[in-house]
């Protein structure tokens, strides 16, 4: 072997020492940054030459450089980021939920108020205190129903506006995730792949897409139920319409478009799971009000008041949204002598007859065979259980989540413990390898002095 | 098992640790600084229909409490009143008595008339006695005083009525003339009209009438008497039930106070030891040490 191959095979070395601390200073940088999957120097002795009878070495070859992830766990950490997101905007907008219907101070609360005012009134019902108290509360209940609707249409509003702000950027995700695609398949780009993952996972933190990684080629294929959004460098696009009675989510197919809105998970299946339930709480609400104030109306029409006049409407509401309208009749509120609680005309002050009818609606089960309390106990507990679901599942998601996390970390996260000691073992290669390099040198500037 | 363990993965476990250690210190400071281990449906949603339930019973049973209260004071007025209009009647009797007798001549028959007509009077009152702006003896019309100057009932044939249990009704707003009060007033008013005629022997015959009066009276006070134990064993009855219902709802509803307490003591101890660890864990790498 000559001296120069000595120094040649002292060079090799320095490249492969000088790529790998290259290496680990992106892998250092990097180490906090979201989606950087760490990366490896694949280095090989190169091939021998044959001499003098003798296989003489060439040094050492940097080949490639390899992007440390797991096909299956980088899928499993998609799918997972996906369920935690819809899961975990679930269950802050059910918390919203919740909270709207405070069961203290909240609609049950003014109910048992305003029967309790009932009752007291029924010791004196010509008191013209204890009547006005009683329409108070009637009131106070009627105002608590307008603002528990009044909160879960704002939660809806927010919901809405959320989704809406959501969609803005998937489209041009997608894209981006496609144009990646394109860029990476012929040489598989270990930034651009990050790049490109990173978007896949912020889309499943949206909409709960999920990833197929396992091409030859190194594209990823995104699918929403069974739809591909993205396939090679082709994206769809996605509509998100929440302007309507209910949310729609559309993706774009042969010029027109499939809905996929049970399809859809992540924070906007979340925020549509939450927006039903809303809805669902409306719904009850309504068939509520519908249902005990015009039986309250009735009752009330059957009696008479303090001028021995049929009672009126005590209820006033819209038959299209009855929770959202319900008030105490304004000439009920301006003359509390129109309270019709007498059964006979005379309406002596002590004549209560149709005030004990109207106090024992509320042990009649007037609503789908409840009770208006056990109707409303029962809708606590459906808002209850719920929210109770939501957070299980939140909780579930959550550590699965974790566990992938944490199983995506152990095979692509930066160790700096791991890199200090790959610099070390490259640094003193690298030293190693310049000695060779400067004692050649020396022997061959030795060799060149004895030919002058 | 974490095959490999990693810088960011440690912190991003201790980052997780300190958030949930923060969440549960949250719940458990709520518990403890509200006193209820469910403060919402969603703490304890099998209990909610339970709890909504016994809180609508207190609800009634405090509600009871005082309506029998209130009850059995205007009772209580309506008996005294009783008591006082029999003292009317036992004194028109020893007027009857007195003024029977034929020693006592013409002019003082005649001017003790106007003794009778005040006791009239006092009956009267007495009747029409109101309590929170009720009277007593006017059924339902409570508004509207039991008798008038004829003596005419104008009240009404309906008792007027408190609820002190669930179906269960005591009266507060009696019926005077079922009770025989206007046969009181026209007794007293015989005895006057017999004293201004200067009849002894009419006079006399009065006392039957008066005799007969004070048995109403007497009959009047048991009434009242029974509907006022009714009042008073119901207060006592929803008043117990209350304490009782308290209890079932507390046992349901109350947090552990002690045990929460405990926790919350746990917790922050943990909370310091995640925070100790994630400061610590900054320095440590092997970086530093090269």
């Amino acid at each position: 072997m000559s001296l120069l191959n000595t120094i040649a095979v002292g060079s090799s070395g320095l490249r492969a020492a000088s790529e790998s601390i290259n290496i680990i200073s992106q892998n250092t940088a990097n180490a906090a940054t979201e989606g950087y999957s760490r990366q490896e120097l694949n280095v090989s002795t190169s091939g021998p030459y044959y001499s003098d009878g003798l296989w003489l070495g060439t040094g050492v070859g940097v080949d490639s450089i390899t992007r440390i992830t797991d096909v299956f766990v980088s899928e499993r950490f998609t799918e997972a980021r996906g369920d935690a997101a819809g899961a975990e905007a679930s269950f802050r907008a059910h918390q919203l939920i919740e909270g709207s219907f405070s069961q203290e101070n909240g609609i049950s609360g003014k109910l048992t108020d305003f029967f309790d005012a009932l009752d007291e009134l029924s010791a004196d019902p010509s008191d013209t205190g204890h009547r006005l108290a009683a329409v108070a509360a009637a009131d106070a209940f009627a105002e608590t129903v307008n603002y528990g609707v009044d909160q879960l249409n704002d939660i809806q509003a927010g919901i809405s506006e959320q989704m809406m702000s959501n969609g803005d950027g998937i489209s041009l995700a997608l894209d981006r995730i496609a144009h990646l695609n394109g860029l990476i398949a012929p040489g598989g780009a270990n930034d651009l792949a990050d790049e490109r993952d990173l978007l896949i996972n912020q889309l499943a933190d949206t909409l709960g897409v999920v990833a197929d990684y396992s091409a030859e080629d190194g594209q990823a294929t995104v699918f929403l139920g069974g739809h591909a959004l993205v396939m090679g460098d082709n994206a769809r696009e996605v509509f998100i319409d929440s302007s309507g009675d209910t949310p729609v989510v559309e993706i774009s197919a042969d010029g027109g478009r499939i809905t996929v809105t049970d399809d859809v998970r992540g924070a906007v299946g979340g925020l549509i799971e939450s927006w039903e339930t809303a809805q669902m709480v409306k719904d009850e609400m309504d068939t509520f009000i519908d249902t005990f104030a015009g039986a309250f109306n009735d009752q009330h029409q059957l009696g008479f008041d303090a001028n021995g006049n049929n009672g009126i409407e005590f209820f006033s509401f819209s038959a299209s949204d009855p929770a959202a309208t319900l008030s105490v009749s304004s000439q009920i509120l301006a003359d509390d002598g129109l309270m019709a609680l007498a059964d006979e005309p005379s309406a002596q002050a002590g004549d209560r007859g149709n005030l004990d009818q109207l106090i024992s609606l509320q042990y009649d089960a007037v609503i789908d065979g409840e009770t208006p309390e056990g109707f409303m106990a029962k809708l606590y507990t459906t808002i209850g259980d719920a929210v109770n679901r939501a957070e299980v599942n939140y909780v579930t998601e959550t550590a699965a989540l974790e566990d992938a996390e944490s199983l995506r970390m152990s095979i692509s996260g930066v160790d700096l413990d791991e890199e200090a000691a790959s610099l070390l073992e490259w640094q003193a290669a690298y030293q190693a390898a310049a000695r060779v390099v400067t004692t050649s040198n020396e022997l061959l500037n030795e060799l060149m002095n004895i030919v002058r | 098992m974490i095959i490999r363990s990693t810088w960011a993965s440690r912190l991003s476990y201790l980052a997780k640790q300190t958030n949930r250690v923060a969440s549960e210190m949250e719940v458990v400071n709520e518990r403890a600084t509200t006193g209820k281990a469910v403060n919402r449906p969603s703490d304890a949603p099998e209990l909610t229909t339970r709890i909504m339930s016994l809180e609508r019973e207190i609800v009634d049973q405090e509600r009871y409490t005082e309506d029998s209260e209130y009850a059995a004071n205007l009772q209580g007025m309506a008996d005294q009143v009783l008591l006082d209009l029999s003292s009317v009647v036992s004194e028109a009797r020893t007027l009857a008595v007195q003024m029977g007798s034929d020693t006592y001549e013409g002019p003082v028959r005649t001017g003790s008339a106007k003794q009778a007509e005040q006791l009239i009077s006092q009956a009267m009152n007495l009747m029409n006695t109101t309590v929170a702006d009720r009277h007593l003896f006017s059924g339902q019309a409570y508004k509207t005083p039991p008798y008038g100057e004829d003596f005419v009932y104008q009240g009404s044939d309906e008792v007027s009525e408190i609820n002190v249990a669930d179906n269960i009704s005591v009266t507060v707003g009696f019926n005077g003339e079922e009770m025989g009060l206007g046969s009181v007033l026209e007794a007293i008013d015989s005895l006057r009209v017999a004293l201004e005629s200067d009849d002894a022997s009419n006079v006399r015959a009065t006392l039957d009438a008066l005799t007969t009066a004070t048995e109403t009276i007497s009959r009047a006070q048991t009434e009242v008497g029974v509907e006022q134990m009714t009042a008073v064993d119901f207060a006592d009855f929803s008043s117990s039930m209350t304490l009782e219902l308290q209890i079932q709802l507390s046992s349901f509803q109350d947090d552990d106070t002690i045990g929460s307490l405990v926790r919350l003591g746990q917790l922050e101890t943990q909370y310091q030891a995640t925070l100790a660890l994630t400061a610590k864990s900054q320095m440590g790498n092997l970086f530093n040490q090269i």
